[in-house]
């Protein structure tokens, strides 16, 4: 009856679930992992995230953090912008494919306005005047015309995936002007963009990693969920959709006998 | 003769307790959408004010939160099929600890974004619908709009609670609903801990 009193402490609480209840105790008559994404490598799942996650907290984030340090909010901005307005024919491209046609003449709006008016991409007044930017990649093409995502995957370095997303990550790459024009290109400038990229997406997460890692009892399981919950809201173009909302107190078998 | 007006007394009926149920899901989701446009004019009032500290925000933000949020029905949604499992002794410590580590996602949220003096952001809210079996459960669906521009989709789950009360028992900001997340990391937790372990884990981290 001492929970009664919600003021308890930390020391309280521990104390009193030693006291009460045996570490070995498991619901013992719960057999199934209980959750919804499909993840049956989890197991190396795991070590390839711990993995990604020391290479990470060796490299990535300490580069991320002096890169935030050095470039003021301005310059970052402008920096995003560029390499944003870089992704631009891969956004077109897959637009056409799903069909997309005002999604698509956007895309181009957005890429003539912020080349010119934004100076080669670093402003933009595309925003500004209406275009708002989404994003588009060739595995949500595959997912408009049904390719089943599969499984749950963390692939080296590049972190949350799935069968479809690797698949489109590769296409997105050959197709890219820039993936052609670089080819010839000195191979210091190849680097350049790749760690660019990956430096100013991982600046602009920091925080946001920062938090899940703290305010999770599981990190590498929320990780995942967060990325399967968004990869789903881009593939809907941001629309919430329908498979969430099945999920109903009422009608959730393993709920409505608790309320 | 009398079989036809039997049949079509059960089709009247039948009609009618669809009409009815139809219609107080209508009613209730007005209200819902009522409710909601409350919550977040408030969110709004304080997230836009110039003349709040960051941690007057943070402190009327927690309040709104208490107030409108049911962590009861929400720790329940987070243990899945495990809720049946809470112990008698351990709910009330649960709940605490659920509103413990929602307030503080918040506080943390809040404390990295930086201060951005001359963006204003609203919430529009246009439409609902009526979720499970028992016209108590809502989604609410709008957009957050930064400087008129849409920044998100956002969808709010709400419940008539056992008080009669409405409650929002998850937000869904840019796809990412909050509570499902928390569902996925407590069962997979509980796939192979127990409640009070995992009780123990969030005392340890949110008390």
């Amino acid at each position: 009856m001492l929970f009664l009193h919600t003021t308890v402490s930390k020391a309280d609480i521990s104390q009193f679930i030693e006291e009460n209840y045996n570490s070995s105790y498991v619901e013992a008559s719960v057999s199934d992992t209980g959750h919804s994404t499909f993840d049956p490598y989890e197991a190396v799942n795991r070590k390839m995230f711990a993995f990604n996650q020391a290479v990470d907290n060796a490299i990535l984030k300490p580069v991320a953090k002096v890169y935030r340090d050095i470039v003021p909010e301005g310059g970052r901005e402008s920096i995003r912008n560029f390499l944003r307005n870089l992704e631009s024919p891969t956004i077109l491209l897959n637009d056409i494919l799903q069909g997309e046609e005002e999604r698509a003449t956007n895309t181009v709006n957005r890429f003539v306005i912020n080349s010119s008016v934004g100076f080669f991409g670093f402003g933009d007044p595309a925003t500004d005047m209406g275009y708002q930017r989404h994003t588009e990649d060739f595995a949500q093409t595959l997912a408009i015309y049904g390719v089943d995502s599969g499984p749950y995957i963390v692939s080296p370095f590049f972190g949350p995936s799935t069968p479809r997303h690797i698949a489109g990550r590769i296409v997105d790459f050959a197709v890219h002007p820039l993936t052609w024009y670089l080819q010839n290109q000195n191979e210091g400038y190849r680097y350049t963009y790749g760690i660019s990229e990956a430096v100013v997406a991982r600046e602009e997460l920091l925080d946001v990693l920062d938090d899940i890692e703290t305010n999770s009892t599981d990190y590498y399981v929320s990780i995942r969920n967060m990325y399967m919950q968004r990869r789903t809201n881009e593939i809907s173009n941001g629309v919430p959709t329908d498979e969430l909302s099945e999920f109903s107190i009422d009608t959730a078998r393993d709920l409505n006998l608790v309320f | 003769m009398l079989r036809n007006i039997n049949k079509y007394l059960i089709h009247s009926l039948l009609l009618l307790v669809i009409f009815v149920s139809t219609a107080n899901g209508r009613e209730y989701c007005d209200e819902a959408i009522v409710f909601i446009n409350d919550v977040a004019d408030e969110t709004l009032d304080i997230i836009n004010s110039s003349e709040l500290t960051k941690n007057q925000k943070k402190s009327y933000l927690s309040e709104l939160l208490i107030k409108n949020a049911d962590f009861e029905i929400m720790g329940k949604i987070m243990l899945g099929k495990y809720a049946r499992k809470l112990p008698d002794d351990l709910k009330e410590v649960y709940t605490d600890l659920i509103k413990k580590m929602l307030t503080k996602t918040i506080y943390d949220r809040l404390d990295n974004d930086e201060e951005e003096p001359d963006v204003t952001y609203a919430i529009v809210n246009d439409s609902c619908r009526t979720k499970g079996s028992k016209d108590r459960e809502f989604l609410v669906d709008g957009d957050v709009l930064k400087d008129d521009s849409r920044l998100a989709s956002i969808r709010w789950w709400i419940i008539i609670n056992k008080d009669q009360q409405y409650k929002v028992i998850d937000l869904t900001l840019a796809g990412v609903s909050l509570t499902l997340q928390k569902k996925d990391e407590f069962t997979s937790y509980l796939s192979n801990k127990s409640i009070p372990q995992l009780i123990s884990k969030l005392s340890k981290k949110f008390d």
